[in-house]
């Protein structure tokens, strides 16, 4: 395995730049603006959300014009211009590093070539508090396919992403992780309890098996442990609040297929108290749309066509 | 506005797939010994979780001695249930109503192809899995509580809680592990049970203690012994049966592993002829090329509905066609794998040919074996499916269908594309795809590659991208003479007119059986090949040489070779 570094270029492709730059926003200071006004005033908390958006935009409709402050968006952007003096474009990454360059340099957008990438780092640094350190959300993007266009890692595994807006709005509000009880607190916290004592059974196993396991197969029950250690840490911020939040995920299901949706749409415009992120359950979020897109060969521009209409 | 997957990736590469230089080894790591290695030679590093692709590590199989080969297990990397295992073996243990269990759990990654690769941490389990197999055990053990006497035949009332809970412990435990409990896993899980009891009550101990049974690692993995042992009967009874039938041992291979049956390569040889002469046998051995074939993903495929009336209604037809077929060539006791490349037949029913515009037309609904122009034909090459899934929304692709020749068929590896990659000029009118590729070609970045792929892809020009055939292409006379320019493998270079030339070619290339042995060692190891599978590998190559091509004398010669029934004492690292 040749070693891979990111390296910076003052003279890079137009693809490059799309592959490196436009492929990422970096949306903290943006998302301030959603949370609660109240939250705002106390000190919000600290949240990060990164959006992947493969083969970039039209680079002419993408980056703003002008100086390094004070510049005007372009047409994609538009609708940010309330944030506009917040907002940081960065131009010129490189981030082929002379293997595999078209899609697989994907891998180190946010990993730099470590084997967690940033947003899971800040998941285990941000999660005390939250049910689920963090949210991993995608568009069309295949289950089960050899996803080289993914861009979270945690351990040097590809972390999954869900594409189901029903599975995500269950997993949020409903928990996958409790059997659930109804309005039944008593009933509610047994089954929490129930729930907390066959963790600790898996991880005994998972324990006595690690001690029979040769030291190469040790990473892989490490990484399930943790797997686990974080659910229970879960079951532990449920057993202290338990119930549901009246929460509504404003996802309209007919954009996750075929239609690139307005990313945006799904992480933040539905009103501010309503995302996951303002309704305490997560702070980190990763939002990602691929597949579908086809280009060049016979077909439509599609997938650059629909970043123009993004809202 | 209709779109499409046709590519297991989540975009496309192919708009880039194009390429200046082409190194000797093609992105092989290039540091593997000559034939089979000597006993002592170095081992291959281990392959810790990364997230770089890393480059394939090449056995140099030319050249090995075919025969009785070395004692020398390659690596074994520690495997989990895939999805579709997980599906099977919750059936096997609780009854064929749970069926599909693993509905809402991430997919697996594929590799090559398939699902089971257990390297560079594609199995991990990370959280939203972990939480997939609690709900997931919650709903199965809850249901099969439900039927408590089929779960636990104990009479509770009659012997006690406690012997009725021994028993689901020792019991079930066994059928859950694969094998029987260690004393620490009885003891720990009878503690568990009996405070469950004390606390919750009878059933519910039941419930959890199952649910425990089904998040533990001894049955989500394959764990194969302490680290310093060699294979178990157990484990040898695991990887025969997840092998042969994709799910877990039966009573009987239990019983084998347990009274020492399974010691010897020949009493393995026994009992994979017996797992291979029951009806579990055919769709387990078809899984393979299912995934060869990608086909999972055919049902994603969408088609512009102006252009290809009639898919919508044809896509399940289609499918049925290729599980058919592959049934036909490789589940089947006269299996010939050479069939998959270059047979003339295939399965079509009145509607399905009308659709293709076909002759020889059969006349009723059920699908049924037609030859047909052997000219034309090249087995699982020219299936609607397979051409449907390499392809674009609008027109065939022979870039994807040439890619799929090079790399799934002859197991060769094409360089990636380069980094700046000038766009493709809009096709005009009148001209052929062929016209545009080659036109394409004279770029001398894109020249290397594509001389590889292109004259293979465009043997399938008449058919279009749902497989129809046609006898023009945007007006263009269709013109099928191509080459198998030498690439990794000399031997299978040949010039070719039409898909059954080329299908001919391939079936009888060296190459392509070296391939189909690689295919399977693979899927039976859940590990990409090494060097030291050299000699097994050409080994298997040279039984479906001699044996007609038959898989199932092959996978005979391959469940009872060291490669098969050895492991590398202290695991994987050297």
């Amino acid at each position: 395995m040749k070693e891979r570094t990111m390296r910076s270029s003052t003279t890079i492709g137009r693809r490059a730049a799309l592959r490196g730059a436009g492929g990422v926003l970096v949306g903290l200071p943006f998302l301030e603006s959603l949370a609660p006004r109240a939250a705002r005033a106390a000190g919000a908390p600290k949240r990060l959300v990164t959006i992947f958006m493969p083969d970039g935009a039209p680079a002419g409709d993408w980056f703003p014009s002008g100086g390094e402050t004070g510049f005007s968006l372009s047409t994609i952007l538009r609708a940010y211009e309330a944030v506009r003096s917040k907002m940081i474009f960065l131009k010129g990454i490189n981030l082929s590093a002379g293997n595999n360059t078209h899609g697989g340099n994907l891998m180190y957008v946010l990993t730099g070539g470590a084997r967690d990438s940033i947003d899971q780092v800040a998941a285990d640094r941000l999660k005390a508090g939250v049910p689920l350190p963090s949210l991993e959300l995608g568009v069309a993007c295949q289950q089960g396919s050899e996803a080289k266009t993914r861009i979270s890692y945690r351990g040097g595994a590809r972390v999954p992403v869900e594409v189901n807006p029903n599975e995500v709005y269950r997993k949020i509000f409903q928990g996958t992780l409790s059997p659930g009880a109804g309005a039944d607190p008593q009933l509610a916290a047994r089954l929490l309890a129930q729930e907390r004592s066959v963790v600790d059974l898996v991880l005994g196993e998972l324990a006595a098996a690690r001690a029979r396991a040769c030291a190469a197969d040790r990473h892989v029950l490490d990484a399930h442990a943790q797997s686990i250690r974080d659910i229970e840490g879960a079951l532990g911020e449920l057993a202290k609040a338990p119930g549901s939040s009246d929460f509504k995920l404003h996802i309209n299901s007919r954009q996750t297929r075929c239609v690139q949706p307005p990313i945006s749409e799904i992480l933040s415009t539905s009103p501010a108290e309503a995302t996951p992120l303002a309704a305490g359950k997560t702070r980190i979020e990763r939002g990602a749309w691929t597949a579908r897109a086809e280009h060049g060969w016979g077909a439509q521009d599609r997938h650059r066509e629909a970043s123009r209409v993004t809202r | 506005m209709g779109t499409r997957i046709t590519a297991p990736l989540c975009f496309s590469w192919m708009v880039a797939a194009c390429s200046g230089s082409i190194g000797p080894s093609g992105g092989g790591s290039g540091d593997e010994p000559d034939g089979a290695p000597a006993a002592g030679a170095p081992n291959p590093t281990p392959r810790p979780a990364k997230p770089p692709e890393s480059p394939r590590t090449r056995p140099a199989i030319t050249g090995a001695v075919p025969g009785r080969c070395a004692v020398e297990p390659g690596p074994q990397p520690l495997r989990r249930l895939t999805n579709h295992e997980y599906d099977s073996t919750i059936r096997d243990l609780f009854g064929p109503e749970m069926a599909r269990t693993s509905a809402g759990f991430p997919g697996d990654e594929r590799h090559h192809g398939l699902d089971n690769n257990a390297e560079d941490g594609r199995q991990n389990v990370l959280r939203p899995r972990a939480e997939a197999y609690a709900a997931a055990s919650r709903a199965i053990a809850a249901r099969a509580v439900s039927r408590l006497a089929t779960l636990l035949p104990c009479d509770v009332a009659g012997r006690g809680e406690a012997a009725c809970l021994e028993q689901l412990v020792t019991g079930f435990g066994r059928r859950a592990f694969r094998r029987p409990l260690d004393d620490g896993e009885r003891q720990r899980f009878l503690a568990f049970a009996r405070t469950a009891a004390r606390e919750h009550g009878f059933e519910t101990a039941v419930r959890l203690t199952v649910q425990g049974f089904l998040q533990s690692p001894q049955f989500l993995y394959r764990i194969e012994g302490a680290c310093a042992a060699g294979l178990g009967p157990y484990d040898i009874a695991s990887r025969l049966s997840y092998l042969l039938w994709g799910t877990m041992p039966d009573g009987e291979l239990l019983a084998a592993a347990e009274t020492g049956r399974l010691a010897t390569a020949d009493e393995v040889g026994l009992q994979a002829r017996r797992l291979m002469a029951s009806p579990r046998a055919a769709p387990a051995l078809r899984r393979l090329y299912e995934l060869w074939l990608a086909l999972p993903d055919f049902e994603q495929v969408e088609a512009d509905e102006k252009l290809f009336a009639g898919f919508a209604t044809a896509r399940p037809l289609m499918r049925e066609e290729a599980l058919r077929f592959l049934d036909q060539v490789v589940a089947t006791d006269a299996g010939d794998f050479r069939q998959l490349l270059s047979a003339p037949f295939t399965f079509l029913n009145r509607r399905l040919a009308a659709f293709y515009g076909v002759g020889g037309s059969p006349a009723g609904d059920a699908l049924e074996k037609v030859t047909l122009d052997a000219g034309r034909r090249a087995g699982a090459l020219t299936l609607g499916a397979h051409l449907t899934l390499r392809s674009l929304e609008t027109e065939s692709d022979p870039i994807r269908r040439g890619t799929f020749v090079r790399e799934q068929v002859l197991c060769e590896v094409l360089p990636p594309p380069p980094d700046d990659v000038p766009p493709l000029p809009p096709p005009r009118a009148g001209q052929s795809t062929r016209q545009r590729l080659e036109e394409h070609r004279r770029a001398p970045a894109c020249q290397g590659c594509h001389a590889l792929i292109d004259p293979i892809g465009l043997a399938f020009e008449h058919y279009d991208a749902v497989g129809r055939w046609r006898s023009t292409q945007a007006g263009v006379a269709i013109d099928v003479r191509g080459e198998i320019a030498a690439h990794e493998n000399p031997d299978a270079a040949g010039r070719f007119t039409g898909a059954g030339e080329l299908g001919r070619l391939l079936a009888a290339a060296p190459a392509a059986r070296r391939c189909a042995a690689t295919h399977w060692l693979r899927w039976a190891l859940g590990r990409d090949e090494t060097g030291v599978d050299a000699c097994t590998l050409a080994s298997l190559a040279e039984v479906l040489d001699r044996e007609s091509g038959s898989v199932r004398k092959m996978l005979l010669a391959l469940v009872t070779s060291p490669a098969f029934l050895a492991r590398r004492a202290g695991g994987q690292s050297p």
